[in-house]
């Protein structure tokens, strides 16, 4: 990758859940957002030849060289390969942000990884499993503000050995649908500039709680599996699920399931037999929150 | 009915076939299977596809051993539902059909 000048010498560096990231931008916005989005998971900043590649997930958001000025102006790069290129400086962030997520599914190969948000809440944890859209970022969101902990709105990271859940608690990514009710439940939404993220339109970013950061190495037993389908208007609804059901459905939400081939299903099979499974048809986001406390366990164990 | 849902292929139309004529199927040995509630997962590693049984379908995997004649596997199915000979031979049939056409079953 060729140096230019005004690029930064240090890195920016975080430790987030079981993942470090290292990142550098040439907008400095870009990084002092990203700083301010992540301040409680701060480390020393790098120099370039103190990453350590096996340990550190590395972007860099690069002038892009074209020889056509209209074209795109800014890459972003994750572990030195060029993942996107965009045109508008408030690009910048929400590439960067989706460069660590590829590159986390890329190398997160311990975990069974699956498309779904993640929370704890008295020790159970709390799988909300969907695709972009189902409304599984603003759940998170919504029970956020009520005192749970937050492990991830991006991927669920489960232990192949234990089965249990381990935090990634990434900033929450949230479209500008969902801007008004996440400001109704008292969440900051960090938003210095509109950000715009490719086929997602404007998005804003919440900080994980402190909770979140104060016990992320804490992990947690799945307890409660649930499918959210967001309902514009709707009155939600909960449905129980057949554990074949859910089992199959996550099979299909993991990233990375190929990799462990049989034991993926093992793997799912063995966590939906000691969860409760349930579809969620999500409207007004109080009483989807509501909702999913109302089936959570009072007390759970915390051991696996 | 039997079900067997798929997140790898789409499900063909069963065979017709006659319940005297058939050799017991039997289960190709690198399938797993994953037994939830009274459901079931079945996951082939030779092509990664995972197929979903629900009651009825597990009943006939289960029986579905070398050892076994295809009308014990109408038995098994008439045991466990209060259904005649008949409709239980169909519901065999079509399930059969659907693990073969799946790749589920030895040739």
């Amino acid at each position: 990758m060729k140096q230019s000048a005004s690029e930064p010498d240090f890195y920016t560096h975080f430790q987030i859940g079981p993942m470090r990231v290292a990142v550098r931008s040439i907008m400095p916005q870009a990084t002092e957002d990203l700083s301010h989005l992540y301040q409680d998971f701060r480390m020393p900043d790098l120099a370039a030849d103190e990453i350590d590649p096996q340990t550190t997930i590395r972007v860099d958001a690069l002038p892009w060289k074209s020889k056509l000025p209209w074209r795109k102006r800014f890459a972003v790069h994750g572990d030195g390969k060029e993942l996107f290129t965009c045109l508008r400086s408030n690009e910048i962030l929400p590439y960067m942000e989706w460069a660590v997520n590829w590159r986390i599914i890329a190398r997160g190969e311990s975990f069974l990884q699956l498309h779904a948000a993640t929370l704890e809440k008295n020790g159970a944890g709390l799988i909300l499993a969907g695709g972009s859209g189902s409304g599984k970022s603003t759940l998170a969101c919504g029970l956020m503000s009520r005192d749970w902990r937050y492990l991830c709105d991006e991927f669920a990271l489960i232990d192949p050995l234990t089965h249990q859940l381990r935090a990634f608690p990434k900033a929450l990514c949230v479209k500008e649908g969902s801007f008004p009710v996440v400001k109704k439940m008292g969440l900051p939404l960090w938003q210095r500039q509109h950000y715009a993220k490719a086929f997602k339109g404007r998005v804003a970013y919440v900080r994980p709680n402190v909770r979140s950061r104060e016990v992320m190495d804490q992990p947690c037993t799945i307890r409660r599996i649930i499918f959210p389908r967001y309902v514009a208007a709707s009155r939600p609804l909960l449905t129980p699920m057949a554990r074949s059901e859910a089992a199959i459905e996550l099979a299909r939400m993991s990233f990375n399931r190929q990799s462990f081939g049989r034991r993926a299903i093992n793997i799912l099979s063995e966590i939906c037999r000691h969860a409760d499974c349930y579809r969620l048809e999500s409207g007004d986001l109080g009483a989807s929150c509501e909702l999913i406390e109302s089936i959570m366990p009072r007390q759970a164990s915390v051991a696996a | 009915m039997p079900q067997l849902s798929t997140d790898s292929y789409p499900l063909t139309s069963p065979w017709v076939l006659e319940e005297a004529l058939l050799p017991c199927p039997s289960q190709r040995s690198d399938v797993s299977l994953q037994i939830l509630d009274d459901e079931a997962l079945l996951f082939d590693s030779a092509t990664g596809g995972t197929f979903r049984l629900n009651r009825t379908a597990l009943i006939v995997w289960e029986g579905c051993q070398p050892t076994r004649t295809y009308s014990d596997l109408v038995d098994d199915v008439c045991n466990e539902y209060e259904i005649d000979r008949a409709t239980a031979s169909d519901h065999v049939q079509q399930m059969v059909a659907m693990l073969a056409n799946n790749g589920l079953l030895n040739p």
